[in-house]
């Protein structure tokens, strides 16, 4: 909403700021300025009006709020009509079929006005606001509707037939060439204004051309109404035409300013086109609305704000935005607000406006809150854990968004059900909630392609959202993804020592199941679970076709675990196991075995012989080659073995091992490697 | 005599002085070795009277052992160095860089919102994205003809459910299943159709605090909001509340804090109004108490709503929105 800093000001004389100053005074009882600009001799402002505030929609409604603001006197324009010509109901007649959309119309008639420019200061006020002026007829009235925030539209009355409007619903297949010349299908939905051949205007929303105002034009009917906002916000969105009309009467315009309104645009055709007002108004109406009294307890302005402001300043502060107050009981007095401020409906209203009106500065900065102590959630520990070990690994934390193309989003690695869609996506490959991070990651591996960024590792937490039948609100399952650039043993590495972080020692990495591998590819495709069962997570390299479908010229590994059962499982209290005093022997082994078989069978075999004293065993090199021979490979590891009582003796550990390797040559037909 | 003494004196002193095992190496050559001061006063025994020679001569014998021996302990208290393999590092040469990843500035900037907010005594409460429109708008006192919930203002699902399109619903959830007092924040991403642009997008994070006690007013919403300001900026931080309308407050402001960039004189980072607009926050309005079964005549509470995206992208100086969600590496690293 615009205004000029002169034009408010005519309306509260006595301000005497500068337009910084009234600029300051609007932001701080709640109208803000968006900005001010310099004009030959004026500034123009820009407000952001808030929507429950539709009567500062108007220049005469931000006046009122200044001048309570400030506690100086609005002075709005005194309307000065000459009513002692013939009566305007001898030339025309209104009626009101649909009382439920339209509970007022009004029509004022001026005769022998010349269409022609309107003066310059009108131009130049209409102009500094952004409107394009047009005769001095179109002027007026949007001059009065920025001024009074009423709405009003001429007719030219010969071009009406009978002068007689009917307010009613369309019929269905009426149509209207409206004002920009575009033609319109009314329906049984939307509010006309009719004579004997139509539908003449939409109501609240536009004029039509054929009763349009023109250069020929003497006689104007002019109307000043109430439609029903919800009806007219239904017609302008239907029909996708708005104007300023309908902006105000979608929010509600002020039932009781009809009259006053009307008088005064009328005063502002007579000023500017000349011509003589016909006396009276012809009206007709249905229920006029209720003004409420809301009961105003004192002491509540200080259980809500803090601060004690007496009653006094209180009945100040309410006169001065035309609330009438009756003072029955000063702990309970009663408030009748205006009849511009529907939205003061209850105490809670009115305590607002006295504390928006005397000054948020007002409060002191003190409190007397209780002492409160919190603590972390699990899962969000857990989520912070996962976070800082992937980072301490060199991943990157991304942020993607929770949407993706309908097919990728079917992607899931946890009993997927079908994506939930958005029924207004703004684009279609963003038209579902996505069930996995893959095709995230995915797509960020791509973007990073595309900028040459290699040795690429991504990791982010979030929830994905699974749609089980029945559920109103879906299951948003908390996961952690993570893509590599590199080996599975790197990847793995990762996750295996976030286990340690969690403190989870019964997982093991097993086959990939079903969920594992509809996404991951293969047999290298691992499945994280824990010795009950329960599946965390997948590790491997996706599929082809999801490679293919990024377009990525080298395929990571991605992981995906679900935090939820990390937390269910995680010990986040590490205990001390005492350290042995005495000194540990290590052996190193290098064994040649089959090409095909996994070390996961040979450490399950070192496990299986429970070696006396047998501290760890530890993977450190893999080889083929000329050496070990075709289809064949060396894997080399080492043991180390410690015990908590006593030094052990080079003879203890040989025992040991030489069961180890005649055990290793009779499963595998291991031999060892020089 | 006093040449005895002499070299004995500057041979301990510089014996102290020595640091590392090649020092103490030289420090021997120049003492012990064959061309040392202990082979010159030798020397000079040919010059003295018969009389004095086995004198001086055990003189000098008794400082040369001492020399020995304080050399032995010297190579003790140094240690062993071990060995350096090849040849000499060049220290001049770039470090190696350890592999560590980075946090998202979204996540970090959420993270330390959220401690100032713990230190005060509030919660970390979470809440679903997906959310019907009970706890959307009707709870939170917007009703089914208000603007913001007309097509086209929030991102629809099938079942009359939609993206969340503010964290006030937490506060919702929050007080539905439990009773005050509480204080909460609620961090989490919200979902609104914009069009995306430098400065919009249609998925962003907001957090939302939520205290409700006895007592609780005005004065408590501002000093709170004081102290996670004063958290986040530093202690001479400057806040102002203007009012403002929101549906699920009253009374309603909004929270601006002096632009810490031109101390309110006016730049271009506050649009040269001196502030800066961080949220809104109010008093929490009786309706909402009364959705979720609270009696507003025994409580009161508060509320404040803060955008991360736009907090973050001035702290860090981002200046388009899209390079958070782009993950381009040399974005990301950016934030170690």
């Amino acid at each position: 909403m615009k205004a000029t800093y002169n034009w408010i000001r005519e309306y509260v004389p006595e301000f005497r700021g500068d337009v910084r100053e009234m600029c300051e005074r609007f932001t701080m009882s709640g109208t803000e300025v968006e900005y001010f600009e310099e004009l030959e001799d004026d500034f123009v402002i820009e407000f952001a009006v808030t929507s429950n505030r539709v009567d500062c929609l108007g220049v005469l409604g931000l006046a009122r709020e200044l001048a309570a603001a400030t506690g100086l006197p609005f002075v709005p324009p005194r309307v000065e009509l000459d009513e002692s010509g013939d009566a305007a109901g001898a030339v025309c007649a209104v009626g009101i079929e649909d009382l439920d959309l339209c509970s007022r119309y009004t029509a004022r008639v001026i005769e022998g006005v010349k269409v022609g420019p309107s003066p310059d200061w009108m131009r130049e006020r209409l102009e500094a606001i952004g409107l394009r002026p047009v005769n001095n007829i179109v002027d007026a009235t949007n001059y009065a509707l920025f001024e009074t925030n009423q709405p009003f539209h001429a007719f030219d009355l010969d071009r009406l037939q009978d002068g007689a409007i009917v307010v009613r619903r369309a019929r269905k297949g009426e149509t209207i060439t409206a004002l920009n010349d575009k033609d319109y299908e009314l329906d049984e939905s939307m509010l006309a204004i009719t004579d004997p051949s139509g539908p003449v205007a939409i109501a609240g929303v536009m004029g039509g051309a054929a009763t349009e105002v023109g250069d020929s034009t003497t006689r104007i009917l002019l109307e000043t109404a109430w439609f029903e906002p919800l009806s007219i916000r239904a017609t302008s969105k239907k029909l996708g035409l708005a104007s300023d009309s309908s902006f105000r009467f979608e929010r509600g315009i002020d039932w009781g300013n009809i009259d006053r309104a009307a008088g005064r645009c009328a005063q502002l055709i007579v000023q500017v086109a000349g011509g003589r007002n016909r006396r009276g108004l012809v009206a007709a109406q249905g229920e006029p609305p209720v003004g409420r009294v809301i009961h105003f307890r004192h002491a509540q302005v200080e259980r809500i704000t803090g601060i004690d402001i007496p009653l006094d300043r209180c009945i100040e502060i309410l006169s001065a935005l035309d609330c009438a107050t009756v003072v029955d009981d000063p702990a309970r007095i009663s408030v009748v607000p205006p009849s511009w401020r529907d939205d003061l409906e209850r105490e809670i209203d009115l305590i607002e406006e006295v504390i928006r009106i005397h000054g948020l500065e007002a409060l002191p900065v003190e409190s007397g809150m209780r002492v409160m102590t919190v603590q972390e959630g699990r899962q969000r520990r857990i989520q912070g854990i996962v976070k800082d070990v992937f980072v301490a690994a060199g991943f990157h934390e991304t942020l993607t968004t929770s949407f993706l193309a309908e097919e990728d989003a079917k992607a899931c690695f946890f009993a997927g059900t079908a994506p939930l869609t958005i029924a207004n996506a703004m684009r279609k490959d963003e038209n579902a909630l996505r069930q996995s991070l893959l095709h995230s990651l995915m797509a960020v591996r791509k973007t990073n392609q595309d900028h040459g960024n290699e040795d690429v590792r991504l990791v982010e937490t979030t929830v994905v959202y699974l749609a089980h039948p029945g559920q109103i609100i879906p299951q948003h399952l908390p996961i952690v993804g993570a893509l590599v650039d590199g080996s599975l043993r790197e990847a793995r590495g990762v996750v295996e020592r976030l286990l340690v972080a969690l403190g989870i020692a019964d997982a093991e990495f097993v086959a990939a199941d079903e969920d594992g591998s509809a996404q991951l590819d293969g047999e290298a495709a691992l499945t994280l679970r824990l010795s009950g069962g329960a599946v965390l997570g997948h590790l491997g390299r996706p599929r082809r076709e999801v490679v293919e479908r990024h377009d990525l010229k080298s395929v990571p590994v991605y992981l995906e675990l679900r935090l939820d059962r990390l937390g269910e499982a995680a010990d986040l209290e590490p205990k001390y196991r005492p350290l042995s005093r005495f000194p540990a022997v290590v052996r190193d082994l290098a064994v040649v075995v089959e090409e095909d078989l996994p070390w996961a069978e040979i450490a399950r075999l070192v496990a299986s012989l429970e070696l006396a004293d047998l501290d760890s065993v530890d993977f450190f090199d893999e080889y083929r080659g000329k050496q070990v021979g075709a289809g064949k490979k060396s894997l080399a590891f080492s043991l180390t073995y410690r015990s908590r009582e006593r030094t052990l003796t080079g003879d203890e550990v040989d025992a040991s091992q030489a069961r180890l390797v005649s055990a290793l040559s009779d499963s595998f037909g291991a031999q060892i490697r020089a | 005599m006093s040449s005895i003494e002499n070299t004995r004196a500057t041979a301990l002193s510089e014996l102290e002085a020595v640091a590392d095992a090649q020092a103490l190496e030289q420090w021997r050559v120049r003492y012990l070795g064959k061309k040392g001061p202990i082979q010159d006063l030798m020397g000079q025994l040919k010059n003295l009277s018969p009389a004095e020679k086995p004198v001086f001569g055990q003189e000098v014998n008794r400082l040369k052992q001492e020399l020995v021996a304080a050399h032995a302990a010297r190579k003790d208290s140094l240690g062993s160095a071990p060995k350096r393999k090849g040849r000499a590092e060049d220290p001049t040469l770039p470090g190696l860089p350890p592999r560590i990843g980075t946090y998202h500035p979204i996540s970090r900037m959420m993270k330390e919102m959220l401690s100032c907010m713990q230190s005060l005594g509030f919660e970390v409460a979470e809440g679903p994205e997906i959310e019907d429109e009970f706890h959307n708008f009707n709870a939170l006192n917007i009703p089914p003809d208000h603007p913001a919930r007309s097509e086209g203002d929030n991102f629809d699902l099938e079942g009359n459910r939609l993206l969340r399109s503010q964290t006030s619903t937490v506060q919702i959830r929050v007080m539905e299943s439990r009773q005050p007092p509480l204080r909460i924040i609620a961090p989490g991403r919200v979902y609104r159709p914009d069009t995306v642009d430098a400065s919009h997008h249609y998925m962003f994070h907001q957090i939302e605090g939520l205290a409700v006690d006895r007592g609780l007013t005005m004065k408590d919403l501002k000093a709170t909001l004081i102290l996670f300001f004063s958290g986040l900026f530093g202690e001479d931080v400057d806040i102002r509340l203007r009012p403002n309308f929101f549906p699920f407050t009253e009374p309603s402001a909004e929270v601006d804090v002096r632009c810490v960039f031109c101390k309110g004189r006016g730049c271009s980072t506050c649009q040269q109004k001196g502030w800066i607009e961080m949220g809104g926050c109010g008093m929490v309005d009786p309706n909402v108490f009364k959705a979720v079964g609270y009696d507003p005549e025994v409580y009161t509470g508060f509320a404040f709503g803060i955008g991360i995206e736009r907090m973050a992208m001035r702290r860090f100086g981002i200046p388009d929105i899209r390079l958070l969600t782009e993950n381009d590496l040399r974005f990301l690293r950016q934030f170690a």
